[in-house]
């Protein structure tokens, strides 16, 4: 068989494949059967990439909003976690601070991660929940009378 | 990231590098090799393993794909036929900052330390399970000290 | 004129197939009738040792009979003449099967703590022929798993100490 129809073929069963995994399909038995046609490894490597749409990741916005350390806080004898080189190899480095944890990695390999991932590399801390720094505890003390103690 | 691998390269060469891992080839930083002694306090003492690894084009965002050199690793956590890992730092726990020694490091761990939860060996699998330790032992034993060549075709 | 000759040859390819499959059968037929007295109700007649050993694939479960017959049989000897063979010796033999063994042939006895080690045992390995005594088993663990005939073709169940010296003949 040439490489072109080889390739074809493969594609049109990479898609039925991915029609079959859908949750909402309920053709067992074709799924039955695709997954006899197609080696184990080929099903796994297509499974692992069809997940790159439900990507697990943080939003552009969220990474985009990530704070950045001021040049002058920057720690240059450090290293980023990710590319293992010196903060301060770099002529204008961009270092980021991860909002929850406090870690800094360089900005570019923080960004990459965050795009796929939502935990810290250093910590496993998910970086994009809610914190209670945030809180207006002068609001609360307006509250505390519910008519309780009436 | 070839960048992080070259590091990666220099650091090992500095610090004398126990587990002997190296590019196979000279200019491929693609597939690298690992060989270590079983651990003493394990039924793999006194055998030496190796271990392929091979760097995706984004490591380190991705984990190596690592697996022993076929027909050579009997263990609870390792395909026989294949030399595949299952362990979770190589799938949902990795995390960019681990380098290749280090995974090295966690599949010695193993050795010592085997997961009776994802097993790739039912059968040693049980036998952890079971806690026949003598069991798992000898039949680690057996196959170490087999000669491979009956037991590839299986 | 083509079509003709092709089918003339198919028929003989297939006469002559049919020819060897008959013969073939027969032989075996008369053989079988032949041992017939000898032959115990097993799943395989029992082999004896004189087979060439270096093709065989053989997994003996060590039970009591067996050990009875370590003064008989030089079981050291056919760990060490014969590759592919291994013992895997029960719970409650673990500590009454010691050989006089090379080491370098040691790892050819498998000992357990588990029934379920020993049929674990049996499946990993994938023998071509297990040799076991399911009587000596201990009480409520005298039935094989259902799966082991998947694992290992040929099963013989041994009755007694005949059967196995039948097996490994001195």
């Amino acid at each position: 068989m040439e490489s072109t129809d080889r390739r074809n073929m493969r594609t049109q069963f990479q898609a039925l494949f991915d029609t079959l995994r859908d949750p909402q399909s309920n053709s067992y038995l074709l799924e039955l059967f695709a997954s006899m046609i197609v080696s184990p490894e080929l099903q796994e490597e297509w499974l692992n990439g069809g997940d790159s749409n439900k990507v697990k990741g943080c939003s552009q916005e969220f990474i985009d909003s990530l704070p950045r350390v001021p040049r002058s806080e920057i720690p240059l004898k450090e290293s980023c976690p990710i590319c293992y080189e010196k903060f301060g190899d770099d002529e204008y480095p961009l270092v980021a601070e991860l909002p929850h944890c406090h870690h800094y990695f360089d900005v570019q390999c923080i960004s990459l991660w965050l795009s796929k991932h939502a935990t810290c590399p250093l910590c496993r801390d998910v970086v994009n929940q809610k914190t209670f720094d945030n809180i207006d505890l002068s609001k609360a003390e307006l509250e505390e009378d519910w008519g309780m103690y009436s | 990231m070839n960048s992080r691998l070259l590091k990666e390269w220099t650091q090992l060469n500095k610090n004398g590098n126990k587990y002997y891992l190296c590019p196979i080839e000279e200019n491929d930083m693609t597939h690298w090799q690992s060989e270590f002694e079983g651990p003493n306090n394990s039924p793999y003492r006194g055998h030496k393993f190796t271990l392929y690894l091979d760097i995706p084009s984004n490591y380190p965002m991705s984990p190596p794909k690592v697996r022993f050199k076929p027909y050579s690793m009997p263990h609870v956590n390792v395909d026989w036929k294949t030399g595949a890992v299952c362990l979770d730092i190589l799938e949902s726990m990795w995390s960019p900052i681990f380098n290749l020694q280090y995974v090295v490091e966690s599949c010695l761990r193993l050795l010592t330390e085997p997961n009776g939860e994802s097993p790739l060996n039912l059968e040693l699998g049980i036998l952890l399970r079971v806690s026949d330790h003598t069991g798992y032992n000898g039949l680690i034993n057996y196959y170490l000290n087999h000669p491979h060549n009956s037991l590839s075709s299986k | 004129m083509v079509n003709n000759r092709r089918r003339k040859s198919n028929q003989l390819i297939l006469g002559i197939t049919l020819a060897i499959g008959i013969g073939t059968s027969c032989y075996y037929l008369w053989k079988s009738l032949q041992n017939g007295e000898d032959r115990k109700i097993s799943d395989t007649p029992i082999k004896d040792a004189t087979n060439d050993k270096r093709n065989k694939s053989r997994c003996v479960v060590v039970t009591s009979s067996v050990i009875d017959t370590m003064n008989v049989i030089p079981w050291s000897q056919l760990l060490e003449d014969e590759e592919d063979l291994v013992l895997i010796v029960i719970p409650s033999c673990k500590d009454r099967f010691h050989l006089k063994l090379d080491p370098r042939f040691a790892y050819k006895v498998i000992r357990c703590d588990t029934v379920l080690g020993v049929w674990s045992c049996i499946k990993s390995l994938k023998k071509q022929e297990l040799y076991v005594n399911l009587e000596e088993f201990p009480d409520g663990e005298r039935n094989m798993p259902d799966d082991i005939p998947r694992y290992v073709p040929h099963i013989t169940y041994w009755k007694n100490e005949k059967d196995i010296l039948t097996t490994f003949p001195i």
